[in-house]
């Protein structure tokens, strides 16, 4: 069903893999790869696989190309650029019937002869003796696949020299070592629809979840980061520490550790700024005491937390969703905590927007709870498209006041910031507008106390936020046929996946076999009503989680008394491809 | 010069009577007063302790965080808005334990701010376990037979990680006190103040009279900009009981 080798990719899709050892420019190849199927017009997903080493191990990205927009990983491969013995070994029984397979001449080839592939060798040793240059086998085999390809090599050109701009002699070296490559192998096939993307609105951005989580924070007002680095989401820190070189408005921080992250974020927006903070679940770990901080002394904060397989260090370059409950309950207390779980790149930037709009409104913590598999992965579209999903007045502060009319103020001269139907803030530096932003449970000024009246009067103020949030958000709709058979529910990067696998079970027009599915994205406040309805209307249930225990169905049976027992879950530190979705929803629908 | 009332709350500090917080805070709201801040443009950063009270009793803007978090939260406060006056303050417990990290990080990272640390070499809050910065056998709830633990330095600390202003001063005289407040405010880069700080309830062998007469004052023959002898006067009191009270080194 989906592999899919006759290049027809204006029904489907056809799918590159490049891998190798790390320190080997596989990153840097797979870019050029991916940007020169975009000038051709073409829709891109692109998604990595590493090991936590510097040098060595094995790396792989995979790029699908494809007519129309594809969201997720397929299993098959229809050309594998085998760089070294290690993909080849891997990756080779993946290839496609009719497939391609690159490789060159330093690895021992062992393919059943049954198989229908293509193996093309380059010859990379007398390549290398030629250019008298050795670490040069991303470029070789670059242009070796342009010209099976049936590419025009001018195009390959082109992108190299844009990519390497400022650095000539580096970009030259790579074009020889292309240009060998090209013309060492023959042209195999002509891959369609190779218009050259003059307009480039038409597919214009190509952005990982890391990339649009920013742009939608910049959007946003961002003028404050702050972030200890830790896979998988340093991606933030390192585009925002590019942007704040020109960005005059932007201070980005690099702290001790998580905590002082944490703080240093909160001092920030306590005193005027839009302030965001990015970990993986052990830093978020260390920053736990301070949630309850932002949300006791009601200071606007959004944190990104990208999940990573744990316990511990767990497997730290792979990707599964096992913080939802630990990200859910993190806290000393009760306060009002936003939890959004993205799933898609583009909602990356949608609903980093939201969450800046919420904590700032509401003055408490909202997390954007995403994955190493969004985050990390590539996709195109065009960011402009999604400017409608949700905006508000980026320029204008909501809840701030720089007056303080005299009847808000305590018999000191104190604000009430924290009375009861007071909704605005001021930042230090306004006259009359001064009170303690505090930590110990405190009076309307801010004053400490333990007043028994006063703790619960606070206690309420707190908590109804979440009220208040949940009229805010998007209803949760069903995506697919109102009136399926079985209904898939999920959360977070699994969707791509999950969608295309029930657009696929659909199209087979099986009687009784209809799929829908329902993506769960606002985690607190839970809309526990309207998913409850959605659930006992569905005939059947199944749940899809990339984690051991089923969080998500936890979370559900918690808020909706309703237990999905049909499960389908993996914790290997993979994602699910199209191909397991709709190999394993086929096999529960053969047993029922 | 602003006037001293200006920063006056009608609510009354609650700390022990006769506790050396007492005079900290006096001397926090003389200098502000001196140095004609507005109330408006200061803020006073805390974290968790019988000392992180304090801004609760200023009338200016306050932030009582976490245990061991003031630094980071003032520095994330300055970045922000590099017009106000800041001044975070520890304990010995919350700044030189908890914080501990924060600390040596901000000597380094040299951000305009002061830092005043109510050392008086216990944990009060929590009933009087042995701190940091208690000395070798000190018997406590926490330490019924005597800690084991060296006391830190943090003076040391902080001239070897890089502060550009450190300084001891004494809660028991208020004149001495205010002057190098004033002098670590004024300083443009980290100031760091350890404060001795009697706590009379869970410290009584080492109280007023105790400091009153081991505190003695650096003169001239005391070179500020001499890192070295900054370092060996600031182990002094390792050898001897005898506390030196002034600026110990200033960049
Ligand atoms: C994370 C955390 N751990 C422990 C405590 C309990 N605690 C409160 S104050 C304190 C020690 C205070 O000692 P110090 O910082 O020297 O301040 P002092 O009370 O002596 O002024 C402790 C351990 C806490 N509030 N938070
Ligand atoms: S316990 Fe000690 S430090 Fe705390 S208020 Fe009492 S005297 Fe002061
Ligand atoms: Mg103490």
């Amino acid at each position: 069903m989906i592999p899919n080798n006759d290049l027809d990719i204006n029904q489907n899709s056809y799918v590159i893999r490049i891998g190798g050892e790390a320190g080997w420019g596989i990153a840097s190849a797979a870019d050029i790869i991916a940007k020169l199927f975009m000038k051709l017009n073409h829709h891109l997903f692109s998604s990595k696989e590493y090991m936590s080493q510097i040098k060595k191990g094995h790396n792989f990205h995979t790029i699908r190309i494809s007519k129309q927009q594809v969201h997720a990983d397929l299993n098959k491969i229809d050309l594998l650029l085998a760089l070294d013995q290690t993909t080849l070994d891997t990756h080779q029984n993946l290839v496609s019937d009719k497939g391609i397979i690159l490789h060159d001449d330093k690895v021992k080839i062992n393919i059943e002869q049954s198989k229908k592939i293509n193996l093309i060798q380059i010859p990379l040793t007398k390549i290398e003796e030629k250019l008298k240059e050795k670490n040069i086998h991303n470029a070789v085999y670059l242009g070796s696949l342009t010209k099976v390809l049936g590419i025009d090599y001018a195009l390959l050109r082109k992108i190299i020299k844009e990519r390497f701009v400022g650095k000539e002699k580096l970009a030259s070296k790579l074009l020889l070592a292309a240009k060998e490559g090209y013309d060492a192998v023959n042209k195999i096939q002509d891959f369609p629809h190779q218009e050259e993307n003059q307009d480039s609105k038409i597919i214009s951005d190509f952005l990982d979840g890391n990339e649009a989580i920013t742009k939608g924070a910049l959007k946003a007002g961002l003028t404050f980061h702050v972030q200890y680095p830790m896979t998988p989401v340093s991606g933030i820190l390192h585009y925002l520490a590019k942007e704040a070189i020109k960005n005059k408005n932007l201070t980005v921080v690099q702290p001790e550790d998580e905590i002082a992250g944490i703080n240093f974020a909160l001092g920030a927006s306590y005193a005027g700024k839009r302030a965001m903070t990015a970990t993986a679940g052990g830093g978020f770990a260390l920053m736990v005491e301070s949630l309850g901080l932002a949300g006791v002394a009601e200071i606007p904060l959004v944190l990104i937390e990208g999940q990573r397989p744990g316990p511990g260090t767990g497997l730290p370059t792979k990707t599964e969703q096992g913080d939802l409950k630990f990200v859910l309950s993190a806290g000393v207390g009760d306060f009002p905590k936003i939890v959004i779980a993205p799933t898609t790149i583009e909602e990356c930037y949608t609903e980093t927007k939201r969450a800046f709009y919420l904590a700032e409104k509401y003055q408490t913590l909202a997390i954007i709870l995403v994955d190493k598999h969004l985050v990390e992965s590539v996709k195109t579209f065009n960011l402009a498209d999604l400017e409608k999903d949700f905006t508000f007045d980026y320029e204008k502060r909501i809840n701030i006041i720089n007056q303080v009319d005299p009847s808000k103020l305590n018999s000191d001269g104190l604000f009430k910031r924290y009375e009861k139907d007071e909704t605005q803030r001021t930042i230090p530096g306004t006259e009359n507008g001064m009170y303690t932003c505090a930590g110990d449970e405190h009076d309307s000024v801010g004053e400490i106390t333990e007043d028994r009246d006063i703790r619960n009067q606070m206690m309420q103020k707190r908590m109804n936020k979440l009220n208040l949030i949940k009229k805010e958000l998007p209803v949760p709709k069903l995506i697919g046929p109102e009136d399926a058979d079985l209904t898939i529910v999920s959360w977070g990067s699994n969707h791509g996946a999950i969608i295309e696998a029930m657009e696929l079970l659909n199209s087979e027009n099986k009687i009784n076999q209809k799929v829908n599915f329902l993506s769960i994205k606002y985690m607190a406040p839970f809309q526990e009503n309207e998913i409850k309805e959605i659930l006992e209307k569905a005939k059947q249930l199944i749940l899809i989680e990339n984690n051991y225990s089923a969080q998500l169905a936890c979370l559900i049976r918690e808020k909706t008394g309703i237990n999905i027992e049909n499960q389908i879950l993996r914790s290997d530190g993979r994602t699910f491809t199209v191909d397991d979705v709709y190999n394993q929803i086929k096999q529960k629908q053969k047993q029922t | 010069m602003t006037e001293l009332k200006t920063f006056n709350r009608t609510e009354i500090p609650n700390w022990c009577p006769g506790c050396g917080n007492f005079g900290i805070i006096a001397g926090v709201k003389k200098t502000l007063a001196e140095l004609d801040f507005k109330p408006e443009n200061t803020v006073l950063v805390s974290g968790v302790g019988c000392f992180a009270k304090l801004p609760y009793w200023v009338k200016v803007n306050g932030f009582v965080g976490l245990h061991g978090r003031s630094l980071p939260v003032a520095q994330g406060i300055k970045l922000a808005n590099q017009k106000l006056n800041i001044i975070a303050f520890g304990g010995d417990g919350d700044g030189y334990g908890e914080g501990g990290n924060h600390f040596i990080h901000a000597c380094r990272r040299n951000i305009n701010l002061a830092y005043f640390v109510h050392n008086n070499g216990v944990f009060g809050l929590t009933t009087g376990q042995y701190s940091p910065a208690s000395e070798k056998g000190r018997k406590s709830k926490s330490s019924p037979l005597g800690s084991t633990e060296k006391p830190v330095n943090s003076l040391a600390l902080a001239i070897s990680a890089g502060a550009t202003f450190v300084a001891r001063s004494y809660a028991g005289n208020l004149k001495e006190m205010v002057e190098i407040m004033k002098k670590a405010i004024l300083h443009n880069g980290f100031a760091f103040v350890d404060i001795i700080q009697p706590c009379v309830t869970f410290n009584p062998q080492h109280a007023f009279d105790y400091y009153n007469e081991k505190v003695y004052y650096l003169d001239d023959k005391h070179d500020p900009k001499n890192k070295l002898q900054a370092l060996e006067k600031s182990s002094e009191w390792e050898k001897e009981e005898k506390f030196a009270c002034g600026i110990f080194y200033q960049e």
